[in-house]
């Protein structure tokens, strides 16, 4: 049973996301200003939070900031209204988790909050035989033996095609290919064609291994240049 | 530190010590002046001319008294004359007495008895020892041998050594015409006297005959006889003796040996009968009378001298560091910048030189009216002190006149009035000055006023005039024609190179201005007048241009920030809305009205985001608030990745695309992000708008020298295009009137600024039912 702080000025946000996370089985406290927040992750230290950064008395990003001072790394969740790329930045660095942009899927906002958790609690247990041939790119995990990828602990099923660009991508983790590149590499033939297939199945691929398809956190659109896997921690 | 140096205060204080300093250098320097003229700036020889010339006299009285003695008369013998007696007591009477006295050559008891009572008959400071080195005998003043045997122990001692230490002292020897007197200075004891005295000593009375004496023409007796004996006193004597001559260069003569100096010529021409040794000084102590005082007041000279040179120089450096000190701070303000010019530094600079010349040459005017005055006051001492103060006050005066008069004009040359202020400057320098500038700014204004095409012919006039007279002067074989001709050809060089100079600056700037750079300005220097009034304007012009552009940067940045923080407020009760929304659903059963109506409420709530987010895209993209990070990027790649994107949403729309790309890649530079926005915005209109079932053609071009990539995105509208390409452009702008579908109408705006943010453009073209999208991008060089 994982207990999740909310914390927002908006009480109908706490409320409604409250709800939401009770019915998957989650322990909520809810607090709403950042005083409050940390009040209560110092009465009891929960297994993750979610911050509003524009907060009455102290905002998310120094309560985050002030946190992980404190030596605390449970995942942290941002939820703001602000878009702008800056702000994800921002809030990333100083020691988020997630971002979450208002106005947020309830569904996208539940899947988020299980990701972070997964990762937190089971990251880095492998053994070292099977890191052999396991590769690792944030809570995403190829297995080369036993042709398994797991996103967060959770299995995912890819076709053979979508399983060898993803495998290509993750042994190169950062480096850009173009689709040509990708074409040649899977197909060892010359993409002579003006076709878009690297792109179709690249996009089916991010939209079973990303939360949100849109705002891929794994594989990531360099547009006009190609594609790559990279995570930001 | 430098607002004290320049306070009133020091000011005051440097003039008192300059005035204080400066009279002290005059009066210690007028002081050492005289001081030589005193005793004759040898520190051995300790003279004055009236104490030598008194001196001298006692020496002739001596010498005359001493042949008396030779020649037999004796004190005893003289009966006293009741009249000389009462002479000698200073009684004024006219007797035949008088010839006597004056005449020594027809010897007298009464001179005899006269040159006794001068020399013995009271105690004097004056003492004489004579010697008749043949016979022995000895003629010497009363207290000289207990004088001597005091001083140096026995009388040979002081003969030999002693005397030489007295203040005044002289040795005679008649058988060589050797004289010694203190220190070896000229003119100490008149020669002449000297050689009247040794001669007098040498022969007997009867021997002497007036022709003899007069022959040696000796001045002092002439003064003596010129003047009236009885009523003279000895200060009296003293006075005339100095009047006449004090330094009678014919009489200076080197006292040691008579054989070398020019005087021997006039050694008698009998040799000596007789020797004599002939002593004589001055003692300090020996009785109150004349000699005493003088012999104080020549030692006080003495000392004088010593400080009054040392105060000299002291006061006159003082004085010169003082001067300079004034100099700095006259006229300075407190802060040492500005020159405060008083009342009196506007008066006309000439009569302040005048008044300064007028100064300085009074002195000298003084000087030569009363210079007999001043020959008396110079050699006269002492002092007589109440001069003093007079003088003092005079030099003071003179002193406080000069540097007022003398300052004002520094002020003058400081502030650069001097020539303003002058009689010259204001009456006939600064009115030429006016003149001048007045005919030629009229001349200028006129010419400046004349329109350009007048001037050009005016211009041309003048060249024509003047190749005319240099053809002239040509013709005339001169060669000043051909200096005309060269000079004429030299300006109008100047002329062309100058006017082509201003248009290459002034074409520079317009091409940068028409470039986009508002902030460039055509530079005014140095230009041709014309030219200068062409780039004014033009400058103007872009002043309010850039204006202008700056002005809706502005607003239109406000309006962005504004739209930003509109969205984000209406982005958290959207939050709640879309969440409790959610949260109805999932209460409602899935089927039914209510159920209906709860997903058309989660539809239009998302919708409202989009719009949102296009809102404010839209707004950033036309005010230019998005921060573009160009690269370069293969633009065929891209369009594989957008396209691929939305495969599945075409294939929906049964759309077939019909792409037509490059074999090679295409790099443009451009922001990838930027790039990819409008074309998912095209394929998102696509999606909307096109017929389903049609074909969708896309084509990437590269027009030949245009150095940008086409891209044409082509598609048959399903609803028919009622709107003008420039109205589709517009935001809020959709192809169907009823705006039931889910766009927000800023698709095409927002392609639109983002294509010219990055230097491309956008448009639409519309034929029949076909919708035509071009977008060019600048290829990466």
């Amino acid at each position: 049973m994982y207990h999740i702080l909310v914390c927002d000025d908006d009480k109908e946000i706490v409320e409604a996301i409250r709800i939401y996370l009770s019915a998957e089985g989650y322990q909520v406290t809810s607090a709403y200003n950042g005083t409050e927040a940390l009040a209560a992750i110092h009465a009891e230290t929960p297994h993750l939070a979610i911050l509003d950064i524009m907060m009455p008395e102290l905002d998310g990003l120094h309560l985050t900031k002030k946190l992980r001072e404190e030596g605390l790394t449970f995942p942290i969740l941002f939820l703001s209204a602000k878009a702008e790329d800056t702000d994800k930045i921002l809030g990333l660095n100083i020691g988020a988790d997630d971002y979450i942009t208002k106005p947020f899927r309830p569904l996208e906002l539940v899947a988020r909050v299980k990701s972070a958790l997964r990762r937190y609690t089971t990251f880095g247990n492998l053994s070292d035989e099977e890191k052999e041939h396991c590769y690792t790119v944030g809570g995403l995990t190829i297995n080369d033996d036993t042709k398994e990828v797991t996103v967060d602990g959770e299995p995912v099923r890819l076709t053979p095609t979508e399983y060898a660009m993803l495998l290509l991508l993750t042994q190169n983790r950062g480096r850009v290919f173009s689709t040509e590149q990708i074409y040649t590499a899977i197909w060892n033939e010359p993409s002579f064609g003006a076709d878009n297939i690297v792109a179709v199945h690249i996009r089916h691929i991010r939209e079973k291994i990303e939360i949100n398809p849109r705002e891929p956190r794994y594989l990531k659109v360099v547009w006009g240049l190609g594609y790559k896997i990279d995570w930001q921690d | 530190m430098k607002r004290l140096f320049y306070s009133g205060i020091t000011k005051v204080w440097l003039a008192v010590l300059l005035l204080f300093s400066s009279i002290s250098a005059v009066s210690y320097g007028f002081l050492a002046l005289r001081a030589p003229v005193l005793y004759r700036n040898t520190e051995n020889v300790y003279s004055t001319k009236w104490f030598s010339e008194l001196f001298s006299k006692y020496v002739e009285r001596t010498a005359v008294y001493v042949r008396y003695l030779e020649d037999g008369y004796s004190l005893h013998s003289t009966t006293l004359d009741p009249q000389l007696e009462l002479l000698l007591e200073g009684e004024t009477a006219k007797t035949d007495l008088e010839n006597a006295l004056r005449n020594v050559y027809e010897p007298s008891e009464t001179a005899f008895y006269y040159y006794y009572s001068k020399l013995n008959k009271e105690p004097t400071n004056y003492q004489y020892y004579v010697k008749n080195t043949e016979t022995g005998t000895v003629y010497a003043s009363k207290d000289f041998e207990r004088y001597a045997c005091e001083k140096s122990g026995s009388l040979d001692a002081f003969l030999s050594n002693g005397i030489i230490s007295e203040n005044l002292y002289l040795i005679l020897n008649t058988q060589n015409n050797r004289t010694m007197t203190g220190g070896g200075n000229n003119d100490v004891l008149n020669r002449s006297t000297l050689l009247w005295s040794m001669d007098f000593l040498r022969r007997p009375l009867s021997d002497m005959a007036e022709d003899v004496y007069y022959k040696y023409n000796y001045q002092t007796d002439i003064s003596y006889s010129n003047k009236d004996s009885a009523e003279m006193s000895e200060t009296d004597y003293l006075h005339s003796v100095s009047d006449q001559t004090y330094l009678d260069k014919n009489d200076i003569t080197v006292n040691e040996s008579v054989k070398n100096s020019p005087a021997g010529t006039v050694a008698p021409a009998s040799p000596p009968k007789h020797s004599y040794l002939l002593y004589a000084f001055i003692a300090d102590d020996i009785a109150e009378d004349g000699f005493s005082a003088l012999s104080a007041n020549f030692n006080r000279a003495k000392e004088d001298y010593r400080h009054c040179l040392k105060y000299a120089i002291l006061f006159t450096l003082t004085t010169i560091f003082l001067f300079f000190c004034c100099h700095a701070v006259s006229g300075r303000q407190k802060d040492g910048t500005e020159i405060r010019l008083h009342f009196y530094d506007r008066i006309f600079t000439e009569f302040i030189l005048a008044a300064l010349a007028g100064l300085f040459a009074l002195p000298f005017l003084l000087f030569s009216f009363l210079q007999p005055f001043f020959t008396k006051f110079i050699i006269n001492y002492p002092l007589h002190s109440e001069w003093i103060p007079a003088i003092l006050g005079g030099f003071a005066v003179f002193f406080i006149l000069a540097a007022i008069l003398y300052f004002s004009l520094v002020r003058r040359i400081k502030a650069g009035t001097f020539f303003s202020s002058s009689l010259l400057g204001r009456f006939i320098l600064a009115p030429l000055k006016w003149l001048f500038s007045l005919v030629f700014l009229n001349l200028k204004e006129f010419f400046t006023s004349l329109p350009t095409l007048w001037k050009t012919l005016l211009q041309l006039c003048a060249a024509a005039l003047w190749l005319l007279i240099s053809i002239l002067f040509l013709f005339d074989s001169s060669f000043f024609g051909v200096l005309l001709l060269f000079f004429g050809a030299c300006f109008c060089a100047f002329l062309c190179l100058r006017n082509a100079l201003d248009h290459t600056r002034i074409i520079h700037s317009t091409e940068e201005m028409a470039g986009g750079n508002l902030s460039a300005r055509i530079s005014l220097k140095s230009m041709l007048p014309s030219n200068k009034r062409l780039s004014e304007d033009i400058n103007h012009i872009c002043d309010g241009l850039h204006f202008a552009v700056e002005e809706q940067t502005k607003s239109e940045r406000m309006k962005t920030e504004l739209i930003t923080n509109v969205s984000h407020d209406i982005k958290t009760p959207l939050t709640s809305i879309i969440n409790y929304i959610e949260l109805i659903k999932n209460e409602l059963p899935d089927e039914g009205t209510v159920a209906e109506y709860a997903e058309i409420l989660s539809q239009k709530s998302w919708r409202l985001k989009a719009l949102i987010d296009d809102l404010v895209e839209a707004s950033k993209a036309s005010s230019g608030t998005i921060k573009l990070e160009p690269i370069r990027f293969n633009a065929v790649e891209l369009l594989r990745q957008a396209v691929g994107e939305f495969e599945e949403r075409l294939t929906e729309r049964n759309l077939k695309i019909c792409m037509t790309l490059p074999d090679t890649p295409v790099n443009v530079l451009a922001d990838g992000d930027c790039t990819h926005r409008i074309i998912e915005n095209l394929l998102s209109n696509v999606c909307k708008y096109a017929l389903s079932g049609t074909r969708v053609f896309i084509t990437l071009d590269l027009p030949e020298g245009t150095g940008v990539m086409l891209l044409t995105i082509k598609n048959t509208s399903a609803a028919i295009l009622s709107k003008t390409p420039e109205e589709l452009l517009m935001r809020f702008s959709r192809g169907d009137e009823a705006r039931s579908d889910e766009s927000s109408g800023l698709g095409l705006s927002i392609a639109e600024s983002l294509a010219s943010l990055q230097g491309g453009t956008f448009y639409v073209e519309t034929d029949g039912d076909l919708f035509k999208a071009k977008l060019t991008i600048p290829l990466a060089k």
